[in-house]
């Protein structure tokens, strides 16, 4: 369960009263006003909810600003990706577009790996697409990439490791 | 509260990813083996494998079909802000699953999966009634939904037996290999990944081809052996009873290379099997048990000029029979 016992559920109602009005106006800033900047907001607290770590948090305020900026770089980043897998799509032939239902997984596992590659060197991401995406092999990505392939097999392990194991090697 | 599990050691969590990309990038004919052997050995490294697996659940929506999008996505989605309102109306329409296929080596090891080790045989029955049976070192994952039911091939032989008149309503069988996905068309056949290729002997009824380096489905007929790449047809030749010749334990040999010969008979042995260059264009007939691999060497070395070299339990060395040092 995420929710908490009352009394902890109670001090984050108290946190949202006291923070809702500045938190909005900071998104706003961000986002301009709209809709999206209380969707976000909501995100925020929805995310506090399923941790523990604010109760304990010094300075509240920060804290939460710190939460916030993390929903919205997330935000971002889905808009990106989702803009990119569009003009991807268009450019692809009708036949091999994927069906309406595949969309939706497959979109929120893009931005999931696009998060985990996150600060990432370029060449290790490529590395990374060109061994997962391209099925290349070793050799062939050392080629591509004008490396050695030790140098590839470094760049893998390290994409890879960030991709299967994010906890670790955040 | 659920506490949360202990975190995996780093370098356990290096050695999963070392592992891993073996399997996935080199796929080595032991590698299976070893991934198996170092997941027994200790608690952490399960939990390690646990978590590959589950990341690999999540990224089995990246299919052949699915992989250029997710490129062209993942290498240009970097710099562009712009929003647009399409894409959401384009995902009110997506149902929460899908069904796809799959046939990157490595990416799709799930939950179900069945392997066999060196020497061991496994037979399976699917929903629907199909069978399915697995030679020596063969690794394969299941997937079904609710009208389909898909064999992923990962690494060995299994031959299929599908069912006499088709459930109602019928279920769709796909086999996927690296090289491509077949369905059956009320048969028996057997698939074998090889290194790079994928051999398909259809005994009766027709297999059909329906990804793969082909532009069009391509029938494969009774009585056919094709070989496939990635880039092609290879060749096709008559079915013989030594495709097969597994499943009754045997292994047949018409004229075969000693090389080829100790080629197949390796994936039944336990260690390793080396043979003297010169001695690769020996040929070999007969059927042979493949329970007992170390008999079937002795036999050979009656009938053919070589001698056994046996350094450990392990490892086997075949010799000219005039050969000393």
């Amino acid at each position: 369960m995420i929710f908490k016992e009352p009394q902890a559920r109670d001090a984050l109602g108290l946190l949202y009263s006291q923070n809702r009005q500045w938190l909005l106006g900071w998104l706003c800033k961000r986002l301009g006003c709209s809709q999206r900047a209380s969707d976000l907001l909501q995100d925020t607290f929805v995310r506090l909810l399923k941790r523990d770590e604010w109760s304990q948090a010094q300075e509240p305020r920060a804290y939460l600003m710190t939460v916030a900026k993390r929903v919205l770089i997330d935000h971002w980043r889905r808009e990106r990706i989702e803009q990119a897998y569009l003009d991807a799509l268009q450019q692809l032939p009708e036949a091999e577009a994927p069906s309406p239902e595949t969309h939706h997984q497959l979109l929120e596992l893009l931005v999931e790996i696009d998060r985990r590659l996150d600060g990432l060197p370029a060449l290790t991401r490529q590395a990374f697409l060109h061994a997962q995406l391209d099925g290349m092999t070793y050799s062939e990505i050392a080629l591509a990439l004008g490396m050695s392939v030790s140098s590839v097999k470094r760049h893998l392990i390290r994409a890879t490791s960030r991709c299967y194991f994010p906890d670790l090697t955040g | 509260m659920n506490s949360p599990p202990p975190t995996i050691p780093e370098s356990v969590a290096r050695d999963a990813v070392e592992l891993l990309l073996d399997w996935q990038m080199q796929a080595e004919p032991d590698c299976w083996e070893r991934i198996r052997r170092w997941r027994a050995a200790h608690p952490d490294h399960e939990r390690a494998w646990q978590q590959i697996e589950t990341t690999q659940q999540q990224l089995s929506v990246l299919s052949p079909a699915t992989t250029r999008l997710a490129r062209n996505t993942l290498s240009t989605g970097r710099q562009s802000r712009r929003r647009s309102l399409k894409v959401m109306a384009l995902l009110c329409m997506g149902a929460s699953s899908g069904w796809l296929i799959s046939r990157q080596p490595g990416i799709t090891l799930g939950q179900d999966q069945h392997f066999t080790g060196t020497g061991e045989q496994l037979e399976l029955q699917l929903p629907g009634g199909s069978q399915v049976q697995l030679n020596s070192r063969t690794a394969i994952r299941l997937s079904y939904n609710q009208h389909r039911t898909q064999i992923h091939l990962l690494q060995g032989e299994i031959f299929i037996q599908t069912a006499a008149p088709p459930a109602e309503p019928p279920r769709s069988l796909l086999i996927t290999t690296q090289q491509g996905v077949l369905t059956p068309v009320g048969t028996a056949f057997n698939v074998r990944q090889l290194h790079e290729t994928t051999q398909v002997a259809v005994l009766a009824g027709q297999v059909r081809l329906i990804q793969g380096p082909v532009q069009q489905p391509h029938l494969i007929p009774t009585g056919e052996t094709l070989l496939i790449s990635n880039t092609a047809l290879v060749s096709q030749s008559q079915v013989t009873p030594a495709d097969t010749a597994w499943r009754q334990g045997m292994l047949i040999a018409e004229g075969m290379r000693l090389q080829q010969f100790i080629d197949q008979l390796s994936r039944y042995h336990q260690g390793i099997i080396r043979l003297d260059p010169t001695l690769a264009e020996l040929r070999v007939s007969g059927s042979y048990p493949i329970q007992d691999t170390r008999r079937v060497l002795e036999s050979l070395s009656h009938s053919l000029p070589i001698r056994l070299e046996q350094r450990s339990r392990y490892w086997i060395t075949l010799r000219p029979a005039g050969y000393s040092g």
